[in-house]
């Protein structure tokens, strides 16, 4: 009776006991099961939370940032397969319901003839540049209702198509 | 003793959580940005082969050699409607395409063009995996000449 209280007292203070091992086991074990609880229960929710986080971080991300460049680099190609007298017509549906998943109601394309760029915007920020290499002058228009971009190519120093691009262009502004 | 055993066994634990938590961070993160950036979608090869048959259609009419090809004059970016700011010689040109096209008679080389990355032609040849995409086709014509063109391409285009 004696031993058993004193046994109690040591394994209670954590010092080793020879003379009730059973009990001193009960009590470590008691000691160690409910960190190793947590730990485990902490472990999973931050992988979890972790997991979460990556999953909203990249899954709208990637589909806009890898449509933006999937779209401006079709186009430039189209620009430098054709040939000048061309016109390409091209379904945007998908760049505009992108656009519109995204919240963005800017211009969803721009193509610079200066710099031979073309520039896709599905979302906030600046858009993915993509250059052709083709020395022509790009004539460019979305149909807004069929959702259609209309690239029209002519030769860059003809006079002629000069004048006409001015008079499409202040056609377009109004 | 053993309650101080618990307390820092706590402690213990508690640093563990908070530096798995920071590495779980780190790691979302990085593979967030990773991701974010580095999805790239490879159309060098399309845009070498473009070049490629742009060349061919200037220089190789009804599978005979262009006349004028051969001349002094002849202006091969004018012709192939090539613009000299993304593919000239100019230093503000940009750097990410080459070209060269090889038209030989009786197995000698009777004219070149190359315009240019001229690091490409080299690399083309070591077909460096990744670095950059080359294009090289060769053609006999019916008039006994052989051309031989090879372009390249490295642009990965540029998010903004």
């Amino acid at each position: 009776m004696i031993n058993n209280k004193l046994s109690k007292n040591i394994a209670r203070m954590g010092s080793v006991n020879f003379l009730n091992k059973k009990y001193q086991l009960k009590s470590n074990k008691k000691a160690s099961i409910n960190p190793t609880l947590e730990t485990v229960i902490y472990t999973v929710l931050i992988v979890a939370l972790a997991a979460i986080t990556l999953f909203f971080i990249v899954r709208p991300s990637v589909g806009v940032t890898a449509h933006e460049q999937i779209f401006a680099k079709k186009i430039a190609l189209e620009i430098d397969k054709t040939e000048p007298g061309m016109k390409i017509y091209m379904d945007i549906y998908d760049m505009y319901k992108i656009a519109k998943e995204s919240k963005f109601k800017g211009k969803i394309v721009d193509i610079n003839n200066d710099l031979n760029k073309v520039n896709v915007k599905l979302t906030k920020g600046d858009g993915y540049n993509f250059y052709y290499f083709s020395d022509v002058n790009v004539v460019w228009n979305i149909d807004t209702d069929k959702k259609e971009l209309m690239l029209d190519i002519k030769n860059k120093k003809s006079d002629e198509n000069v004048k006409e691009d001015k008079i499409e262009e202040v056609k377009n502004a109004a | 003793m053993l309650l101080k055993d618990k307390r820092a066994y706590r402690e213990l634990t508690g640093m563990f959580i908070i530096g798995l938590a920071a590495v779980g961070l780190v790691i979302a993160i990085y593979m967030g940005t990773a991701i974010f950036f580095g999805v790239i979608v490879d159309v060098r090869m399309e845009e070498a082969q473009a070049l490629n048959d742009r060349l061919f259609s200037v220089i190789v009419m009804n599978g005979e050699l262009q006349e004028d090809v051969l001349k002094n004059d002849f202006n091969i970016l004018e012709r192939a409607r090539l613009d000299k700011k993304i593919i000239g010689d100019k230093k503000d040109a940009q750097n990410f395409l080459f070209f060269q096209v090889d038209i030989l008679s009786d197995g000698e080389s009777v004219k070149k063009f190359i315009e240019g990355n001229r690091d490409y032609r080299e690399m083309c040849g070591l077909s460096k995996e990744g670095e950059i995409k080359c294009v090289q086709e060769k053609l006999v014509l019916s008039d006994g000449y052989v051309v031989e063109i090879l372009t390249a391409s490295n642009q990965r285009g540029e998010r903004v």
